[in-house]
């Protein structure tokens, strides 16, 4: 579904990505992690086409296209999503109008018809369920004044609502309480199929406990240094990523 | 002596129109034409006027010959908005037309009336306004009197030649009496007009106005607006200004609130785009304690437009426990554009709360990226971004048809090519 071949990424003047291998397939759970600084987020921004990371080498396939030519709202019309780590507040922007002109957007651009407000407002009470989000806070503003719990819950109630062929979790469980983590993994849980794939990119273990991957990677100094299963996680778990790095610096 | 300049052939100019039309007969006239003549129009030197090259725009345009020929007779469906029933007050190229003005029921009353008199200290185009003008327009709404449908001031323009406008309106609303005002300007013409409009409303005691400016008229206006609302003890006014359209539009919005317990509300939303301006100068005054004041004024400006917002609150030295607060916000979209923004504020009670802030910015980066990863088209997000930020100032706005109709309107100069 997505190769990601020797990708390299800048922001401004400063290097991130240095050469990034990575090949995800239909039905698997990929987990990025790493320390702090080392690219994690980078990567999610730039696979979502986000303009301040220059991508100065490599390559991106999604689905048969090359990734990198899409512009974002391209990327997420052929299935790609990001939920953000930080979701923006959009003060005067109601949820429900935003959710339903994306997923028109989205819908037109398969060859879909759009959804009327009726078959809209009945698909949107399916999958507030998912995620326990109430429809008071979908009558607001888009993310403005949302806990940190229920923006991520809000995250993926987009994500439930777009149904992406990727979908690429950003530290999705920063700041939330354990509560709010197993709803949101829930979420997660209930879209997978084999169809779809999903990256999960986090600093903790705690997150995969709920959502389990096939494959973990770490991202340290722009590139994967070490792939392994879900034991990988365990391991960084319990010793940290300084023996990573030790590893590195000795090679 | 004043120095004498280029100008001087505009003020010529003005005085020959004055006096070919017998102005100078009637003593108020003759009076409020020697001000003009004795101050001279304002230059970009004039500290009020320094941003507004009003002046050597007319200059440039002025023709004194055509104005007010010929009021044409004009369908009365161009003047009112769809289903919206309005009592409407029409002026035709400037002139007041009592054949297109009617009243939808006896709650509303009109009549001719003059003006009592004039001051030198007063904006020199408002004085121009008061030579020009014949007679006032006095819309009434007596006491205890409730008007069910909007009151609709309508400059209707459709002269092929450039016209002087000077239409002049007084309103008093009754005490305990509420109304809504509606102010717009059909044109039905592609040349130039200078509408040099006078206007005073007086609300009295426990009333409630709502007065919306919509100035969405042509490309070629000229507008030079003085509108000025005396309110009395315990009443509600809530003020719109919104300004799509036209080359130069400026405003002088003054709210003198002379009374205890008053509720004021400013909005202003203005979309500048082209070379155009948009100049809005507002004062609030409070004269008296305990009263409220709030303003907010949005700007998006694009292309090479330039905007202007002055706002002066006054609190005197009997109006202590005021509340007045200034907000102005400002959007650029381009590196041409400009926005010249200046809170004034001058405070003389001890025991005031006072605020006022302003920013200038660019769309929101990262709130568009947000609505792109979703699907959403860059245009399309652009336009829901502009459009929440400006419809902040539309909320305060009661009647509804109005209010989405003007976020048709302004949904149609934010992103016509893109709409939902």
């Amino acid at each position: 579904m997505l190769t990601i071949r020797n990708l390299h990424a800048k922001i401004e003047d400063n290097q991130i990505l240095n050469g990034i291998n990575l090949t995800v397939k239909a039905g698997e759970v990929h987990a990025i992690m790493g320390p702090n600084g080392s690219g994690k987020s980078t990567l999610a921004a730039a696979l979502a086409g986000r303009e301040e990371f220059i991508v100065t080498e490599g390559t991106v396939d999604f689905l048969g296209k090359n990734l990198l030519e899409l512009s974002p709202e391209e990327r997420a019309r052929e299935g790609v999503f990001l939920a953000f780590q930080y979701p923006v507040e959009i003060p005067g922007v109601s949820t429900i109008n935003f959710m339903k002109t994306a997923l028109n957007q989205i819908r037109v651009h398969r060859g879909e018809t759009p959804l009327d407000a009726v078959a809209f407002l009945k698909l949107m009470k399916e999958k507030m369920k998912l995620v326990e989000i109430e429809q008071t806070l979908l009558n607001r503003s888009l993310n403005e004044g949302f806990s940190g719990g229920e923006k991520k819950r809000n995250e993926i109630f987009q994500m439930a609502m777009l149904e992406p062929r990727l979908a690429i979790l950003d530290e999705t469980d920063s700041g939330l309480d354990i509560d709010a983590l197993r709803i949101v993994a829930n979420g997660v849980n209930v879209l997978r199929s084999k169809n779809n794939a999903t990256i999960v990119v986090t600093h903790y273990q705690r997150l995969l406990e709920y959502i389990v991957p096939d494959y973990v990677h770490v991202l340290y100094n722009g590139r994967i240094v070490k792939s392994g299963t879900k034991e990988l996680a365990l391991e960084l778990e319990e010793k940290g990523y300084d023996w990573i790095k030790a590893e590195v610096a000795a090679v | 002596m004043r120095p004498i300049t280029e100008k001087d052939n505009l003020l010529a100019t003005l005085e020959g129109a004055f006096t070919a039309r017998g102005f100078e007969q009637n003593p108020l006239q003759r009076k409020a034409m020697d001000f003009v003549l004795e101050k001279g129009l304002p230059t970009l030197k004039s500290e009020e006027y320094r941003f507004a090259p009003i002046t050597r725009t007319l200059e440039n345009i002025f023709r004194s010959e055509s104005t007010s020929d010929s009021p044409s007779i004009s369908p009365s469906s161009l003047l009112s908005i769809p289903d919206m029933p309005s009592h409407l007050v029409v002026f035709v190229n400037g002139i007041f037309s009592p054949a297109h003005s009617r009243m939808l029921d006896d709650t509303v009353s009109l009549t001719l009336t003059h003006l009592q008199n004039v001051k030198a200290d007063q904006d020199t185009f408002e004085l121009l306004n008061h030579a020009f003008a014949e007679n006032a327009v006095h819309i009434q709404v007596a006491e205890n009197v409730s008007v069910k449908h909007p009151i609709a001031i309508v400059y209707y323009f459709d002269s092929p030649n450039f016209v002087f406008a000077n239409p002049q309106w007084v309103c008093s609303l009754g005490a305990h009496s509420n109304a809504s005002l509606l102010e717009y300007t059909v044109a039905r013409t592609p040349g130039a007009f200078f509408n040099n409009k006078h206007s005073r409303v007086e609300v009295g005691e426990n009333a409630d106005l709502e007065f919306a400016m919509i100035q969405n008229g042509s490309e070629e206006e000229i507008l030079l607006n003085n509108s000025h609302i005396e309110i009395a003890f315990s009443s509600r006014v809530t003020c719109h200004t919104i300004t799509l359209k036209g080359k130069i539009i400026r405003n002088n919005l003054s709210l003198a609130l002379n009374g205890e317990r008053i509720d004021a509300r400013l909005n202003g939303l203005y979309l500048v785009s082209g070379s155009n301006l948009v100049d809005n100068h507002t004062v609030v005054d409070h004269r008296k304690p305990n009263s409220y004041s709030n303003e907010l004024y949005k700007g998006v400006i694009d292309g090479q437009g330039k905007a202007v917002f002055n706002g002066k609150i006054f609190v005197r030295p009997d109006a202590q426990k005021t509340n007045a607060y200034q907000t102005n916000r400002n959007i650029l979209l381009s590196e041409t554009g400009t926005i010249h923004t200046k809170p004034q504020l001058e405070i003389w009670a001890d025991d005031v709360k006072c605020s006022h802030g302003c920013t200038t910015g660019q769309l929101d980066e990262e709130a568009l990226f947000y609505l792109q990863s979703r699907g959403i088209s860059k245009d399309l997000a652009k336009g829901m971004l502009l459009n929440a930020f400006a419809g902040e100032t539309l909320n305060g706005m009661k009647n509804e048809k109005l209010r989405s109709l003007i976020d048709a309107l302004v949904t149609e100069k934010l992103h016509p090519a893109d709409q939902p």
